[in-house]
């Protein structure tokens, strides 16, 4: 479980987290959404204590990530950077991180088969393609068997297959009880992969929900409704305040509602319907629309700082 | 509180990191051989215009310095050693698995430490004794070569290899204080090689106060046989000198501590 509590990081002149708190519960995968720049980053180093955070705190498993002496059993991390000496074999590279952790050396041999790496293991690893790089680092955070995975990234550069791969191991993770706390920017991947979902945006918590909540709650769900009297049940949608929007051929797309009440209103209309269904939205559609919110407030913030700015809008 | 087993487990990974880069045996391979060639050039010169030293400089004459003045030079491609150890892990990113491994820093920091001063100090007497044998084979045909059975000799042979040890410790505290290969370099020289050599335009008696206290110059009374007025004696300078490198290692320290990685 990893707990932050009002956590701030602020360099300088510019606030990258802002009072951020959640919970990431063992035994799901839980996204970590936000555009680029939105301080996924800053807060999983704040996590594992490579930042110290301006004011707030975070925990793992209920004590601070710089209080274990050999973390690793506990916290497995990718972290986004590269932080590999090139110079250095892949096998060296995760045998020196086991020996701080006391972990046995027959232990990297073990996650070089996981990840694939092992006919390079003797190579230096400056040589690696950013797919290879990425799964030594996977493997890094795999050393430890730890009960917390914190993924920065974990996809980035990796192939269909390596991604694959990855979906699996995070939802086996999760289900063998452990937290797995996952950051992306490429939503689609996370709505195949992640149960629950927290989206930042400007350092902000915009939404801390699980993915199926996120996806209805955003205005992107719609119903699909096919009937030779599309204007007729335009109307009467519209004397209860529902908005459909004829398409081709008698098409209706009702946004805001749900297929029960839209049934109902055609039945007492006595409109006909040929299809009726819940059109699903996606994640992808629902991050947009809440960071699109984020940016709004940005302008919006911008123009209160300036005397004489006029809102646009 | 000082958890041991941590520090041997710590101790053990920056081991196989030292022995798993190239840049550690370049430098040891540099260090010998300019420690033991420019040794055995600057004997050989030496000794062939010894007739040509006025009388104060062959009164001074140290025949085990001479010998041994290579590792002058040798200390910088030690202390480029010793300083790659901190700043390559900045520079390739590794810092942050090896404070994700290690959340006490200051394990990772006296580990560093142990290491490059145990690897140099063993590095720097082998070269100075090799040096001192080959420098006295060469004074020895102008009669002019010393034993290890004279007084003060084997103690300035094993301090030159002393020397080098505290050396390699300074250029790790100012490795983690400034984090950049080029700026650690940078200042080491400064300290070592700049630094005396302006202390030298001071007035005679801010030196007497001054740079005697200097790393370089209170750190080095230990590689000599002769004692030279404006150095402090080889003990007190050696002490003095590993005060610098512990004040460096402090602040060193202090600062890995606190900032973010």
């Amino acid at each position: 479980m990893i707990e932050a509590s009002g956590l701030t990081k602020r360099y300088g002149d510019t606030l990258a987290v802002d009072s951020l708190s959640f919970t990431v519960q063992p035994g799901a995968v839980t996204g970590f959404l936000g555009p680029n720049g939105a301080g996924k980053s800053t807060t999983m180093r704040l996590i594992l204590g490579l930042d110290a955070p301006t004011s707030g705190s975070v925990t793992v498993n209920g004590r601070p990530y710089a209080a274990y002496g050999r973390p690793l059993t506990e916290v497995g991390a990718l972290l986004e950077a590269r932080a590999v000496h090139g110079g250095r074999s892949a096998y060296n590279h995760l045998l020196w991180v086991a020996q701080t952790n006391d972990l046995p050396r027959k232990r990297v041999a073990e996650v070089l088969e996981i990840v694939g790496l092992t006919d390079v293991a003797r190579r230096r690893s400056k040589g690696f393609s950013l797919g290879m790089g990425q799964r030594l680092g996977i493997a890094t955070a795999l050393l430890g068997d730890p009960k917390v995975l914190l993924l920065d990234e974990p996809v980035n550069g990796l192939d269909p297959e390596g991604i694959l791969w990855v979906r699996t191991v995070l939802k086996h993770f999760a289900s063998v009880g452990k937290t797995v706390f996952v950051s992306s920017h490429l939503m689609s991947e996370m709505a195949l992969t992640a149960d629950r979902v927290i989206v930042i945006g400007r350092g902000r918590l915009i939404a801390d929900a699980t993915t199926e909540e996120l996806i209805a709650r955003s205005g992107s769900s719609s119903v699909r409704v096919r009937t030779p009297q599309p204007d007729v049940l335009v109307a009467a949608l519209r004397t209860h305040g529902i908005a459909g929007e004829p398409g081709d051929d008698g098409v209706l797309t009702v946004k805001g509602s749900s297929t029960e009440r839209v049934g109902e209103i055609a039945a007492a209309n006595q409109v006909v319907l040929h299809e009726l269904s819940l059109q699903q939205g996606s994640l992808e559609a629902a991050f947009m629309e809440l960071t699109d919110e984020a940016v709004d407030f940005r302008a919006a913030d911008h123009a209160d700082a300036m005397p004489g700015w006029e809102h646009g809008r | 509180m000082i958890d041991s087993t941590l520090f041997r487990s710590v101790l053990a990974a920056e081991w196989t990191k030292l022995r798993s880069v190239r840049s550690t045996y370049w430098s040891i391979l540099i260090a010998i051989l300019i420690g033991i060639g420019l040794s055995a050039g600057i004997s050989a010169g030496t000794a062939a215009s010894y007739s040509a030293l006025s009388l104060h400089d062959r009164l001074t004459f140290d025949a085990t310095a001479i010998s041994t003045s290579g590792l002058f030079f040798a200390q910088l491609a030690l202390g480029v050693f010793a300083i790659v150890t901190m700043t390559a892990e900045y520079s390739t990113g590794s810092i942050r698995a090896t404070m994700t491994a290690v959340p006490r820093r200051g394990y990772v920091l006296a580990a560093k430490a142990v290491l490059v001063a145990v690897v140099s100090l063993v590095v720097a007497v082998g070269v100075s004794f090799a040096a001192f044998e080959i420098g006295q084979l060469i004074f020895a045909r102008h009669n002019l070569d010393v034993s290890l059975s004279d007084p003060g000799v084997t103690r300035a042979v094993l301090g030159s290899g002393l020397y080098i040890a505290g050396l390699v410790l300074l250029a790790l505290g100012l490795a983690t204080i400034i984090r950049h290969t080029a700026g650690a370099i940078t200042a080491l020289v400064a300290l070592v090689f700049i630094v005396p050599v302006v202390s030298n335009l001071l007035p005679d008696s801010l030196q007497h106060d001054f740079s005697r206290y200097l790393p370089a110059n209170a750190g080095s009374a230990i590689t000599a046989t002769v004692r030279v007025p404006e150095l402090l004696s080889p003990w007190a300078g050696y002490a003095v000198f590993l005060g610098w490198a512990g004040i460096a290692l402090g602040l060193g320290w202090y600062l890995l501590r606190t900032r973010d990685v």
